[in-house]
């Protein structure tokens, strides 16, 4: 078999894909294969003859773990990994001890592989695990959120439907006298309504939440509009001897928008306050104009909201005290469709209150040149 | 002989006038109502009370609680707790193991009937 010439060998090299140097003692390059030329972007007449630890790893003297960082080492191989931020690669070095046959001379032999582009991959694998792992967090959150809400959603129907169905069998089973048949067919039509009030709810939040909900465009007289609530309203404040106090900003601009969800807004922000103020309190409301803005402020002297209650207050069936909501007859989605359908107006909501016992004040801004 | 009392407990004023009612009928039993634990417990502690039955769900006092306090109170007295929640779940398993019974909303009448009508051997 023919020997392999020094031509050979040097061709061998070069059709390495890791860079291959060999240094001496004084860690001076002495031999490379082109890739290297390729790696620090650099002829080979700039890569001879320099020290190694200046043209790798930007020193003025050998990195620690440079075999011949001492004299006298004797370590005859060694791998490492090493980033180096001034040519902004990482890489792997693989060095071996090379003793020239009958010569004392001693070389270390560097086989170096770009790792760069792989821990970029690595890194890039990290951060897209992160991201889904945060993806899986926020699905299990939303499936925990489901299984909430059906769960509420099947209370809030069981609740009036038991009463319904208790009221209905007496009336079926027993002979009443006719006052008592009344109370419980007045029984029945009340929680018949509660239940249409939740049904229609649920669908707003549907239309709200899949983005499917219609807004009309006509010209709105905001301050006037709220009137129309005063039928509904002042009955139920009347019961409970609320006070009701209305500061309407005059000449308030015309916006356009739609009239009915407008009012929705409003009379959930209302009920909202009629539900947690006791007998005797006051509720005000206030309607001004701020810069390019109209403000609806509803204020109540009820029982106020801890911080943490007011986190929460505008999340779906979020009940501060389940037996407070279930007496109000609330569905406990008037924050929230108030919440989304402002949003859908292009507008903000809020809730304010300084603590438990303090009231709290619920306001909402929409835009008057945008659509409501 | 004089009827026994029965109270029932319940923060849902419409049920508790719905169960009195019908639990009064047959005037087998003396119902009292009672919307408030606190004020049950006084009239567990005060009045001749042959079994109670409470809703779980409540102000202050679940139902649990409230069984906790009777077994204090008046130990062998029967209590029978109602929910809308009827499942595992819903209601811990202290509560169930040392409960009497456990009466799912909307209520069976004629089987509540028949199963307190046993429990105090009429």
């Amino acid at each position: 078999m023919k020997k392999f010439t020094e031509k050979d060998w040097q061709q061998i090299v070069s059709t390495l894909q890791e860079a291959v140097f060999v240094c001496d003692q004084d860690h001076v390059i002495r031999w490379a294969n082109p890739k290297l030329t390729e790696l620090l972007e650099k002829p080979l007449k700039e890569i001879l003859g320099k020290k190694c630890f200046h043209l790798f790893h930007a020193k003025e003297e050998p990195i620690d773990n440079c075999p011949f960082a001492k004299k006298g080492t004797k370590k005859e191989s060694q791998s490492m990994e090493i980033w180096e931020p001034h040519l902004n690669r990482h890489f792997s070095i693989n060095t071996g001890c090379f003793r020239q046959s009958g010569g004392k001379a001693v070389y270390l032999v560097h086989a170096v592989s770009d790792l760069t582009e792989a821990k970029n991959r690595e890194k890039e694998l990290v951060v897209r695990l992160e991201e889904l792992e945060e993806i899986n967090k926020g699905l299990k959150k939303i499936e925990q959120m489901k299984s909430d809400f059906v769960s509420m959603v099947s209370h809030e129907l069981r609740t009036p439907m038991t009463v319904i169905k208790e009221a209905s069998t007496l009336l079926l089973t027993r002979e009443l006298q006719v006052e008592k048949q009344k109370e419980y067919l007045q029984m029945i039509g009340k929680h018949v309504s509660r239940l249409n009030r939740l049904i229609s709810d649920l669908l707003d939040l549907s239309r709200i939440g899949t983005g499917k909900l219609v807004l009309k465009q006509e010209p709105l007289h905001v301050g006037r509009l709220v009137g129309e609530l005063s039928e509904i309203i002042f009955p139920i404040m009347q019961e409970k001897e609320i006070v009701f106090v209305q500061s309407i900003e005059k000449d308030l601009p015309l916006v356009v928008g739609d009239k009915e969800r407008f009012l929705q807004v409003v009379a959930n922000l209302i009920g909202n306050a009629i539900k947690f103020t006791p007998r005797g309190g006051e509720i005000t409301l206030i309607i001004t104009k701020e810069a390019d803005e109209i403000m609806v402020k509803v204020i109540d002297t009820g029982r106020g909201l801890t911080p943490e209650q007011l986190k929460h207050v505008f999340d779906r069936f979020y009940i501060g005290d389940e037996i407070l909501t279930r007496a109000s007859g609330g569905t406990g989605l008037g924050l929230t469709i108030a919440q989304g359908l402002v949003e859908v107006m292009g507008g903000k909501i809020w809730g304010m209150s300084e603590g438990e016992g303090k009231g709290s004040a619920f306001a909402f801004s929409l835009p008057i040149k945008g659509k409501i | 002989m004089a009827k026994k009392k029965i109270l029932v407990v319940d923060d849902d004023v419409e049920l508790l006038s719905i169960m009195k009612l019908d639990l009064a009928f047959d005037s087998v039993f003396e119902v009292i109502a009672c919307a408030d634990p606190f004020s049950a417990l006084e009239k567990v502690i005060t009045d001749d009370i042959a079994l109670v039955l409470t809703d779980f769900h409540m102000p202050g006092m679940n139902g649990g609680e409230l069984l906790e306090n009777i077994r204090i109170k008046k130990p062998g007295l029967p209590v029978f707790l109602f929910s809308i929640y009827y499942d595992d779940e819903a209601i811990p398993k202290h509560v169930r193991d040392k409960v009497d019974a456990i009466v799912s909303k909307p209520i069976e009448h004629e089987k509540l009937k028949n199963l307190i009508l046993k429990t105090l051997q009429v």
